[in-house]
Protein backbone atom coordinates (compact mmCIF):
# COMPACT_ATOMS: atom_id res chain seq x y z
CA UNK A 1 0.00 0.00 0.00
CA UNK A 2 1.02 3.44 -0.57
CA UNK A 3 -0.30 6.15 0.98
CA UNK A 4 -0.48 10.01 -1.10
CA UNK A 5 1.02 12.67 0.78
CA UNK A 6 -2.47 14.02 1.97
CA UNK A 7 -2.61 11.18 4.00
CA UNK A 8 0.41 11.46 5.79
CA UNK A 9 -1.02 15.36 6.27
CA UNK A 10 -4.30 14.20 7.56
CA UNK A 11 -2.49 11.62 9.62
CA UNK A 12 0.08 14.07 11.42
CA UNK A 13 -2.74 16.34 12.15
CA UNK A 14 -4.72 13.81 13.61
CA UNK A 15 -1.95 12.68 16.05
CA UNK A 16 -0.88 16.41 17.09
CA UNK A 17 -4.30 17.01 17.70
CA UNK A 18 -4.96 13.90 19.83
CA UNK A 19 -1.58 14.47 21.54
CA UNK A 20 -2.44 18.21 22.22
CA UNK A 21 -5.65 17.44 23.75
CA UNK A 22 -3.85 15.11 26.55
CA UNK A 23 -1.24 17.63 26.97
CA UNK A 24 -3.49 20.88 27.46
CA UNK A 25 -4.11 20.42 30.93
CA UNK A 26 -0.19 20.08 31.67
CA UNK A 27 0.42 23.40 29.29
CA UNK A 28 -1.99 25.44 31.69
CA UNK A 29 -0.89 23.90 35.21
CA UNK A 30 1.68 26.19 34.68
CA UNK A 31 2.00 30.09 36.57
CA UNK A 32 -1.36 30.85 34.71
CA UNK A 33 -3.40 27.96 37.00
CA UNK A 34 -3.16 30.03 39.85
CA UNK A 35 -7.04 31.10 40.98
CA UNK A 36 -8.66 32.92 43.56
CA UNK A 37 -11.61 30.73 45.46
CA UNK A 38 -14.01 32.68 47.44
CA UNK A 39 -15.98 30.46 49.75
CA UNK A 40 -18.95 31.70 52.16
CA UNK A 41 -19.96 29.56 54.87
CA UNK A 42 -17.65 26.38 53.38
CA UNK A 43 -19.33 26.78 49.98
CA UNK A 44 -17.75 28.08 46.74
CA UNK A 45 -19.16 31.99 46.10
CA UNK A 46 -16.54 32.46 43.22
CA UNK A 47 -13.65 31.31 41.12
CA UNK A 48 -11.89 33.75 39.62
CA UNK A 49 -8.19 33.34 37.49
CA UNK A 50 -5.55 35.45 38.90
CA UNK A 51 -3.30 35.84 35.40
CA UNK A 52 -3.82 39.16 33.87
CA UNK A 53 -7.18 39.68 35.66
CA UNK A 54 -8.45 42.77 37.41
CA UNK A 55 -11.78 42.21 38.97
CA UNK A 56 -13.25 43.64 41.92
CA UNK A 57 -15.78 41.03 43.55
CA UNK A 58 -18.53 42.60 46.57
CA UNK A 59 -19.74 39.62 48.19
CA UNK A 60 -22.89 40.09 49.45
CA UNK A 61 -23.95 38.44 52.70
CA UNK A 62 -27.42 40.56 53.56
CA UNK A 63 -26.31 43.54 55.67
CA UNK A 64 -22.76 42.54 55.79
CA UNK A 65 -20.51 42.32 52.44
CA UNK A 66 -16.30 41.68 51.87
CA UNK A 67 -15.21 43.44 49.06
CA UNK A 68 -12.28 41.51 47.32
CA UNK A 69 -9.97 42.92 44.92
CA UNK A 70 -7.72 41.44 42.23
CA UNK A 71 -5.27 43.46 40.54
CA UNK A 72 -1.44 42.11 39.03
CA UNK A 73 -1.75 38.74 40.43
CA UNK A 74 -2.35 40.07 43.78
CA UNK A 75 -5.32 39.56 46.00
CA UNK A 76 -6.61 41.30 48.85
CA UNK A 77 -9.73 42.66 50.83
CA UNK A 78 -10.46 46.10 50.00
CA UNK A 79 -13.35 46.48 52.30
CA UNK A 80 -15.52 44.49 54.93
CA UNK A 81 -18.31 44.86 57.24
CA UNK A 82 -16.38 42.77 59.93
CA UNK A 83 -15.93 44.19 63.33
CA UNK A 84 -12.65 42.91 63.93
CA UNK A 85 -11.23 43.92 59.82
CA UNK A 86 -8.18 40.91 60.26
CA UNK A 87 -9.08 40.47 56.74
CA UNK A 88 -8.41 43.91 55.66
CA UNK A 89 -5.26 43.79 57.99
CA UNK A 90 -3.86 40.46 56.06
CA UNK A 91 -2.80 42.46 52.97
CA UNK A 92 -2.14 41.09 49.45
CA UNK A 93 -1.95 37.16 48.88
CA UNK A 94 0.06 36.20 45.37
CA UNK A 95 1.06 33.15 46.64
CA UNK A 96 -0.79 29.16 46.24
CA UNK A 97 -1.84 27.92 49.88
CA UNK A 98 -2.26 32.03 51.09
CA UNK A 99 -5.51 32.72 52.23
CA UNK A 100 -7.62 35.44 53.52
CA UNK A 101 -9.72 34.79 56.61
CA UNK A 102 -12.64 36.52 57.53
CA UNK A 103 -14.30 34.91 60.38
CA UNK A 104 -17.14 37.55 61.13
CA UNK A 105 -18.22 37.23 57.82
CA UNK A 106 -17.21 33.31 57.49
CA UNK A 107 -15.57 33.99 54.12
CA UNK A 108 -12.24 32.51 53.03
CA UNK A 109 -10.63 33.68 49.68
CA UNK A 110 -7.73 31.05 49.09
CA UNK A 111 -4.91 31.23 46.12
CA UNK A 112 -4.91 27.85 44.82
CA UNK A 113 -2.66 26.40 42.21
CA UNK A 114 0.45 24.18 42.01
CA UNK A 115 3.08 23.85 44.69
CA UNK A 116 0.56 24.01 47.50
CA UNK A 117 1.14 20.26 48.35
CA UNK A 118 4.29 20.46 49.79
CA UNK A 119 2.95 20.76 53.09
CA UNK A 120 -0.64 18.55 54.65
CA UNK A 121 -2.20 21.45 56.82
CA UNK A 122 -1.01 24.58 58.58
CA UNK A 123 -0.72 25.38 62.33
CA UNK A 124 -1.74 28.84 63.05
CA UNK B 1 -7.64 2.99 -4.98
CA UNK B 2 -10.21 1.57 -3.01
CA UNK B 3 -7.32 -0.67 -1.17
CA UNK B 4 -6.05 2.41 -0.26
CA UNK B 5 -8.58 3.52 1.28
CA UNK B 6 -8.93 0.66 2.97
CA UNK B 7 -5.59 1.18 4.86
CA UNK B 8 -5.98 4.53 5.23
CA UNK B 9 -9.33 4.02 7.58
CA UNK B 10 -7.08 0.81 9.36
CA UNK B 11 -4.35 2.98 10.45
CA UNK B 12 -6.51 5.96 11.62
CA UNK B 13 -8.31 3.03 13.40
CA UNK B 14 -5.12 2.01 14.95
CA UNK B 15 -4.29 5.78 16.22
CA UNK B 16 -7.47 5.73 17.55
CA UNK B 17 -7.62 2.56 19.65
CA UNK B 18 -3.79 3.74 20.47
CA UNK B 19 -4.54 6.96 21.80
CA UNK B 20 -8.23 5.85 23.15
CA UNK B 21 -5.73 3.55 25.48
CA UNK B 22 -3.15 6.23 26.07
CA UNK B 23 -6.29 8.18 27.54
CA UNK B 24 -7.43 5.79 29.64
CA UNK B 25 -4.02 4.76 31.68
CA UNK B 26 -4.07 8.92 31.97
CA UNK B 27 -7.60 8.49 33.76
CA UNK B 28 -6.21 6.00 35.78
CA UNK B 29 -3.90 7.84 37.20
CA UNK B 30 -5.71 10.90 37.87
CA UNK B 31 -8.21 8.46 39.55
CA UNK B 32 -5.11 6.88 41.74
CA UNK B 33 -4.29 10.90 42.72
CA UNK B 34 -7.46 11.61 43.74
CA UNK B 35 -7.42 8.40 45.84
CA UNK B 36 -4.61 10.19 47.86
CA UNK B 37 -6.32 13.25 48.07
CA UNK B 38 -8.15 14.00 51.01
CA UNK B 39 -12.14 14.17 51.64
CA UNK B 40 -12.34 17.80 52.90
CA UNK B 41 -15.12 19.60 55.16
CA UNK B 42 -15.45 22.53 57.04
CA UNK B 43 -17.51 24.59 59.22
CA UNK B 44 -17.64 27.56 61.20
CA UNK B 45 -17.55 26.69 64.95
CA UNK B 46 -15.70 27.78 68.22
CA UNK B 47 -15.68 31.42 66.69
CA UNK B 48 -13.18 29.91 64.34
CA UNK B 49 -12.93 27.55 61.40
CA UNK B 50 -12.90 24.06 61.60
CA UNK B 51 -11.49 21.73 58.67
CA UNK B 52 -11.86 18.22 58.88
CA UNK B 53 -9.60 15.85 56.38
CA UNK B 54 -10.05 12.44 55.66
CA UNK B 55 -7.73 10.68 53.96
CA UNK B 56 -9.17 6.92 53.99
CA UNK B 57 -12.07 5.64 51.59
CA UNK B 58 -15.41 6.46 53.39
CA UNK B 59 -19.11 5.82 51.84
CA UNK B 60 -20.66 7.07 54.46
CA UNK B 61 -19.83 10.96 54.58
CA UNK B 62 -22.17 11.85 57.58
CA UNK B 63 -19.09 11.04 59.87
CA UNK B 64 -18.20 14.83 58.92
CA UNK B 65 -21.87 16.15 60.12
CA UNK B 66 -21.04 13.47 63.74
CA UNK B 67 -17.90 15.39 64.21
CA UNK B 68 -19.33 18.85 63.57
CA UNK B 69 -22.21 18.11 65.76
CA UNK B 70 -20.40 17.20 68.58
CA UNK B 71 -17.73 20.63 68.64
CA UNK B 72 -21.22 22.68 68.30
CA UNK B 73 -22.52 20.48 71.37
CA UNK B 74 -19.00 21.68 73.36
CA UNK B 75 -19.31 24.98 72.10
CA UNK B 76 -22.64 25.61 73.18
CA UNK B 77 -21.72 24.06 76.75
CA UNK B 78 -18.72 26.40 76.91
CA UNK B 79 -19.23 29.46 75.65
CA UNK B 80 -19.23 33.02 77.22
CA UNK B 81 -20.19 34.71 73.81
CA UNK B 82 -23.93 32.86 73.24
CA UNK B 83 -26.19 34.08 71.11
CA UNK B 84 -28.99 33.26 73.94
CA UNK B 85 -27.13 33.93 76.81
CA UNK B 86 -26.95 30.38 77.76
CA UNK B 87 -23.89 28.12 78.64
CA UNK B 88 -22.74 26.29 81.69
CA UNK B 89 -20.02 28.40 81.90
CA UNK B 90 -22.25 31.49 81.41
CA UNK B 91 -24.59 30.37 84.10
CA UNK B 92 -20.86 29.73 86.34
CA UNK B 93 -20.21 32.99 85.85
CA UNK B 94 -23.81 34.71 86.79
CA UNK B 95 -23.67 32.30 89.40
CA UNK B 96 -20.51 34.34 90.64
CA UNK B 97 -20.51 35.02 94.52
CA UNK B 98 -23.89 33.14 95.03
CA UNK B 99 -24.21 29.44 94.35
CA UNK B 100 -22.49 26.44 92.87
CA UNK B 101 -23.42 24.82 89.40
CA UNK B 102 -24.05 21.45 87.82
CA UNK B 103 -21.79 20.64 85.16
CA UNK B 104 -21.91 17.98 82.29
CA UNK B 105 -18.89 15.48 82.61
CA UNK B 106 -17.64 17.26 79.42
CA UNK B 107 -17.37 20.90 81.28
CA UNK B 108 -16.40 20.01 84.29
CA UNK B 109 -13.41 17.74 82.62
CA UNK B 110 -12.21 21.18 80.78
CA UNK B 111 -12.68 23.12 83.76
CA UNK B 112 -10.12 20.43 85.77
CA UNK B 113 -7.59 20.61 83.17
CA UNK B 114 -8.16 24.34 83.30
CA UNK B 115 -7.12 24.90 86.85
CA UNK B 116 -4.48 22.07 86.72
CA UNK B 117 -2.77 24.59 84.14
CA UNK B 118 -3.18 27.45 86.36
CA UNK B 119 -1.37 25.87 89.01
CA UNK B 120 1.17 24.53 86.72
CA UNK B 121 1.91 27.80 85.23
CA UNK B 122 1.82 29.40 88.77
CA UNK B 123 -0.93 31.54 87.37
CA UNK B 124 0.37 32.59 84.55
CA UNK B 125 -2.22 30.64 82.57
CA UNK B 126 -5.34 31.43 84.58
CA UNK B 127 -8.81 30.48 83.46
CA UNK B 128 -10.91 33.12 85.20
CA UNK B 129 -8.90 35.80 82.99
CA UNK B 130 -12.61 36.37 82.17
CA UNK B 131 -13.15 39.73 83.30
CA UNK B 132 -9.95 40.94 81.39
CA UNK B 133 -10.88 39.01 78.17
CA UNK B 134 -14.04 41.32 78.22
CA UNK B 135 -12.34 44.62 79.29
CA UNK B 136 -9.84 44.69 75.90
CA UNK B 137 -12.29 42.77 73.96
CA UNK B 138 -9.91 41.93 71.70
CA UNK B 139 -10.82 40.17 68.53
CA UNK B 140 -14.83 41.69 68.89
CA UNK B 141 -16.23 44.99 67.96
CA UNK B 142 -15.84 46.35 71.11
CA UNK B 143 -12.45 46.16 71.41
CA UNK B 144 -10.60 48.76 73.38
CA UNK B 145 -7.72 49.51 74.97
CA UNK B 146 -8.73 49.91 79.03
CA UNK B 147 -8.02 52.61 81.60
CA UNK B 148 -5.09 51.88 83.85
CA UNK B 149 -7.65 52.07 86.47
CA UNK B 150 -10.54 49.92 84.99
CA UNK B 151 -7.41 47.12 84.34
CA UNK B 152 -6.72 47.59 88.30
CA UNK B 153 -9.92 46.88 89.33
CA UNK B 154 -10.35 43.74 87.27
CA UNK B 155 -7.10 42.53 88.32
CA UNK B 156 -8.38 41.10 91.93
CA UNK B 157 -11.32 38.90 89.86
CA UNK B 158 -8.67 37.45 88.42
CA UNK B 159 -7.96 34.31 90.39
CA UNK B 160 -7.52 30.80 90.01
CA UNK B 161 -8.35 30.20 93.75
CA UNK B 162 -11.44 31.41 93.88
CA UNK B 163 -12.20 28.68 91.74
CA UNK B 164 -13.85 25.74 93.41
CA UNK B 165 -13.80 22.32 91.69
CA UNK B 166 -16.18 19.60 93.90
CA UNK B 167 -15.31 16.49 91.71
CA UNK B 168 -17.47 13.96 93.29
CA UNK B 169 -20.57 15.97 92.96
CA UNK B 170 -19.35 17.69 89.81
CA UNK B 171 -20.15 21.26 90.75
CA UNK B 172 -17.88 24.62 90.71
CA UNK B 173 -18.21 28.15 92.49
CA UNK B 174 -16.73 31.03 91.93
CA UNK B 175 -16.34 32.80 94.96
CA UNK B 176 -16.02 36.61 94.23
CA UNK B 177 -18.45 38.20 92.37
CA UNK B 178 -17.75 39.33 89.17
CA UNK B 179 -15.01 36.63 88.77
CA UNK B 180 -16.02 35.06 84.79
CA UNK B 181 -14.52 31.78 83.67
CA UNK B 182 -13.36 31.92 80.12
CA UNK B 183 -12.23 28.42 78.54
CA UNK B 184 -10.94 30.04 75.45
CA UNK B 185 -7.63 29.06 75.50
CA UNK B 186 -8.42 25.23 76.30
CA UNK B 187 -11.57 24.38 75.07
CA UNK B 188 -10.70 24.31 71.32
CA UNK B 189 -7.72 21.65 72.57
CA UNK B 190 -10.86 19.43 74.24
CA UNK B 191 -12.75 19.85 71.39
CA UNK B 192 -9.85 18.65 68.99
CA UNK B 193 -9.75 15.50 70.72
CA UNK B 194 -12.92 14.95 70.86
CA UNK B 195 -13.14 15.21 66.98
CA UNK B 196 -10.36 12.56 66.83
CA UNK B 197 -12.18 10.15 69.39
CA UNK B 198 -15.57 10.38 67.07
CA UNK B 199 -13.20 9.58 63.63
CA UNK B 200 -11.39 6.72 65.91
CA UNK B 201 -14.76 5.19 66.49
CA UNK B 202 -15.90 5.14 63.13
CA UNK B 203 -12.97 3.72 61.51
CA UNK B 204 -10.83 6.73 60.21
CA UNK B 205 -7.31 5.68 60.52
CA UNK B 206 -5.94 8.57 58.35
CA UNK B 207 -7.19 12.31 58.64
CA UNK B 208 -6.22 16.06 60.04
CA UNK B 209 -8.19 17.66 62.33
CA UNK B 210 -7.59 21.87 61.79
CA UNK B 211 -9.78 23.71 64.70
CA UNK B 212 -8.51 27.16 63.86
CA UNK B 213 -4.66 26.13 63.74
CA UNK B 214 -4.65 24.17 66.27
CA UNK B 215 -3.95 20.70 64.28
CA UNK B 216 -4.08 16.91 65.58
CA UNK B 217 -3.53 14.29 63.30
CA UNK B 218 -4.62 11.01 63.16
CA UNK B 219 -1.95 7.99 62.75
CA UNK B 220 0.71 9.02 59.67
CA UNK B 221 -0.22 9.60 56.34
CA UNK B 222 -1.76 6.79 53.77
CA UNK B 223 1.45 5.53 52.84
CA UNK B 224 3.06 5.10 56.62
CA UNK B 225 5.06 8.39 56.36
CA UNK B 226 4.85 11.69 59.11
CA UNK B 227 2.13 14.03 58.00
CA UNK B 228 4.20 17.32 57.35
CA UNK B 229 2.48 20.77 58.92
CA UNK B 230 3.44 24.07 57.72
CA UNK B 231 3.92 26.26 60.93
CA UNK B 232 2.71 29.94 60.27
CA UNK B 233 5.20 32.78 59.57
CA UNK B 234 3.79 35.06 61.92
CA UNK B 235 4.70 38.11 59.72
CA UNK B 236 3.51 36.82 56.97
CA UNK B 237 -0.32 36.15 55.73
CA UNK B 238 -1.90 33.23 56.52
CA UNK B 239 -0.75 30.34 54.60
CA UNK B 240 2.62 31.29 54.61
CA UNK B 241 4.79 29.29 56.50
CA UNK B 242 8.24 29.29 57.88
CA UNK B 243 9.03 25.64 58.74
CA UNK B 244 7.64 22.52 58.04
CA UNK B 245 6.95 20.31 61.36
CA UNK B 246 6.62 16.21 60.89
CA UNK B 247 3.75 14.59 62.48
CA UNK B 248 3.07 10.68 63.45
CA UNK B 249 -0.31 10.59 65.62
CA UNK B 250 -0.42 13.91 67.69
CA UNK B 251 -0.95 17.37 67.89
CA UNK B 252 0.51 20.59 67.09
CA UNK B 253 -0.86 24.03 68.99
CA UNK B 254 0.73 27.38 68.23
CA UNK B 255 -0.22 30.59 70.75
CA UNK B 256 1.09 34.02 69.22
CA UNK B 257 0.28 37.21 68.91
CA UNK B 258 -0.54 37.68 65.58
CA UNK B 259 -3.25 36.20 65.05
CA UNK B 260 -5.94 38.31 66.58
CA UNK B 261 -5.22 42.02 67.80
CA UNK B 262 -6.16 45.48 68.25
CA UNK B 263 -3.99 48.56 66.84
CA UNK B 264 -4.33 51.72 68.43
CA UNK B 265 -2.47 54.59 67.88
CA UNK B 266 0.45 52.74 66.15
CA UNK B 267 0.52 50.66 68.86
CA UNK B 268 -0.10 46.57 69.06
CA UNK B 269 -2.36 45.04 71.32
CA UNK B 270 -2.34 41.22 71.08
CA UNK B 271 -5.18 39.08 72.72
CA UNK B 272 -2.82 36.65 74.97
CA UNK B 273 -3.51 39.03 78.01
CA UNK B 274 -0.89 38.85 81.21
CA UNK B 275 -3.07 37.91 84.15
CA UNK B 276 -1.07 39.71 86.57
CA UNK B 277 -0.20 42.99 84.66
CA UNK B 278 -3.54 43.03 83.12
CA UNK B 279 -1.72 43.90 79.47
CA UNK B 280 -1.05 42.24 76.60
CA UNK B 281 2.60 40.08 77.65
CA UNK B 282 5.17 41.70 75.90
CA UNK B 283 8.31 39.39 76.17
CA UNK B 284 10.20 39.14 73.38
CA UNK B 285 8.48 35.82 71.50
CA UNK B 286 5.62 36.21 68.90
CA UNK B 287 4.59 32.99 69.03
CA UNK B 288 4.99 29.29 70.92
CA UNK B 289 4.00 26.00 69.35
CA UNK B 290 3.32 22.63 71.38
CA UNK B 291 3.66 19.53 69.94
CA UNK B 292 2.21 16.61 72.21
CA UNK B 293 -0.09 13.81 72.29
CA UNK B 294 -3.71 15.53 73.24
CA UNK B 295 -4.49 18.71 71.94
CA UNK B 296 -6.57 20.23 75.22
CA UNK B 297 -2.81 19.84 77.41
CA UNK B 298 -0.83 21.58 74.15
CA UNK B 299 -3.47 24.13 73.67
CA UNK B 300 -3.28 25.45 77.25
CA UNK B 301 0.68 24.75 77.49
CA UNK B 302 0.72 26.99 74.24
CA UNK B 303 -0.80 29.92 76.03
CA UNK B 304 0.65 29.30 79.73
CA UNK B 305 4.50 28.76 78.26
CA UNK B 306 4.06 31.94 75.80
CA UNK B 307 3.29 33.66 79.07
CA UNK B 308 5.63 32.03 80.98
CA UNK B 309 8.56 33.11 78.31
CA UNK B 310 11.28 31.69 76.83
CA UNK B 311 13.52 30.24 79.76
CA UNK B 312 10.69 29.33 82.07
CA UNK B 313 8.67 27.71 79.46
CA UNK B 314 11.15 25.32 78.28
CA UNK B 315 12.12 24.53 81.70
CA UNK B 316 8.17 23.87 81.77
CA UNK B 317 8.36 21.74 78.94
CA UNK B 318 11.40 19.84 79.43
CA UNK B 319 9.65 18.78 82.70
CA UNK B 320 6.77 16.95 81.10
CA UNK B 321 6.49 13.47 79.40
CA UNK B 322 6.12 13.56 75.07
CA UNK B 323 6.02 17.33 75.20
CA UNK B 324 7.92 19.03 72.98
CA UNK B 325 7.94 22.86 71.60
CA UNK B 326 9.31 25.75 69.39
CA UNK B 327 9.44 29.11 70.68
CA UNK B 328 10.09 32.40 68.09
CA UNK B 329 11.23 35.37 69.14
CA UNK B 330 9.89 38.72 67.57
CA UNK B 331 13.63 39.07 65.91
CA UNK B 332 13.08 35.38 64.37
CA UNK B 333 15.04 33.60 66.34
CA UNK B 334 14.09 30.14 67.08
CA UNK B 335 14.65 27.83 70.05
CA UNK B 336 13.37 24.42 69.94
CA UNK B 337 12.81 21.79 73.67
CA UNK B 338 15.67 18.56 73.45
CA UNK B 339 13.11 16.66 71.67
CA UNK B 340 12.94 18.48 68.85
CA UNK B 341 15.20 17.18 65.81
CA UNK B 342 16.15 18.39 62.50
CA UNK B 343 13.85 15.71 61.10
CA UNK B 344 10.95 16.67 63.05
CA UNK B 345 11.45 20.27 61.90
CA UNK B 346 13.01 21.89 59.51
CA UNK B 347 13.23 25.79 58.81
CA UNK B 348 12.35 26.71 55.44
CA UNK B 349 13.17 30.72 55.68
CA UNK B 350 17.00 31.91 55.83
CA UNK B 351 16.09 34.44 57.91
CA UNK B 352 14.64 32.07 60.83
CA UNK B 353 17.65 31.34 62.96
CA UNK B 354 17.64 27.84 64.50
CA UNK B 355 19.36 28.70 68.11
CA UNK B 356 21.98 26.26 69.27
CA UNK B 357 21.09 24.22 72.29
Amino acid sequence: MKLKKGDFILIILLITAIWGWFVKDSFFLDSSSKQAVIKVNSEVHSIIPLENESREINVNLGKDYVHVKIEHGLVWVEDSSCPDKVCIRTGKISKPGQSIVCLPNKTVVTIEGQGESVIDDLSF
Amino acid sequence: MLEKKVNVIKLLCFFLIFFSLLGCSVLNKNAKQTGNEPLVETAFLMGTIVKISIYDHIEDKTIFQKVFNRIADIEAKMTINSATGQSEIINLNNAAGRESCKFSADTFYVLEKGKNYSELSGGLFDITIGPLVKLWNIGTEAATVPQEAEILTKLPLVNYHNLILDKDKQTAKLIVPGMIVDLGAIAKGYAADEAAKILLENGIKHAIVNLGGNILVLNTRPDGSAWRLGLQDPYEPRGDYMGIVNLKNQTLVSSGTYERYLERNGKRYHHILNPKTGYPEDNGLVSVSIITTSSIDADALSTATFLLGLEKGLELIEKLPDTEAIFITTDKKVYTSSGVSAADFEIKKNEYQLQKK
